[in-house]
């Protein structure tokens, strides 16, 4: 037994610094799905904002008339609108699930599938990121893509 | 030289080598993140979504009011 106690203690040394460099490394931690969506919302929000200066450069070159740029407008500020109610929401004391309902209902109640629908195929180009990232959030919270 | 000692010498000493295998089968949890520090990182993501929000509904506002 005397002979073991010592052949512990310098295999134990030895496992130690085994350890550090043949351990397996345990998987990292699953990111909250309340960060992700915080992460989606503010990619949207740099999105939009790039979309709003493409459909203005269109305009000022003669690529998109003005009608049609006030409408893509109108469709941006209905998705900063519903941005900024997800954020709150995402701010809230809610637990996830009552966050997912919620959102879902903002995602729905927007407007924003009739008005998107509404602007010519070249002007829904400039919000194609955009929506694309819309489309992500809504599909997080069980809701459907434009 | 370390991994190349540990097979030979585990063998040696059976009535040790369950208790290092369980040594090395421990298993380090990587540190999750509390409730308060998932809130503070939400809020500042949100906070930098909203500013770029109200930056865009702003210049619509303007620009609709130039060109209704």
């Amino acid at each position: 037994m005397r002979f073991i106690l010592p052949f512990v203690g310098i295999v134990g040394l030895l496992i130690s610094g085994c350890a550090s460099t043949q351990a397996p490394s345990a998987p990292a931690a699953p990111t909250p799905p309340q960060v992700t969506a915080a992460n989606a919302v503010n990619a949207l929000a740099q999105s939009l904002d790039a979309a709003i200066t493409g459909l203005r450069a269109a305009r000022d070159q003669g690529k998109l008339d003005a009608g049609t740029v006030a409408n893509a407008e109108k469709v941006a500020a209905i998705i900063a609108t519903a941005g900024k109610q997800i954020d709150a929401e995402l701010r809230s004391s809610d637990p996830w699930a009552t966050q997912k309902t919620t959102i879902l209902k903002i995602v729905a109640n927007s407007g924003l599938q009739g008005a998107y629908a509404n602007i010519p195929a070249t002007a829904q180009g400039y919000l194609a990121a955009a929506v694309a990232l819309f489309n992500q959030i809504s599909s997080a919270v069980g809701g459907t893509a434009l | 030289m370390a991994a190349a000692i540990l097979p030979i010498v585990l063998p040696m000493i059976p009535e040790v080598e369950n208790v290092i295998k369980s040594i090395i089968a421990l298993r380090k949890k990587y540190p999750q993140m509390t409730p308060d520090q998932i809130n503070q990182l939400v809020a500042a993501t949100t906070a930098q979504a909203d500013t770029a929000f109200d930056d865009v509904l702003s210049k619509i506002a303007a620009d609709q009011g130039v060109k209704p």
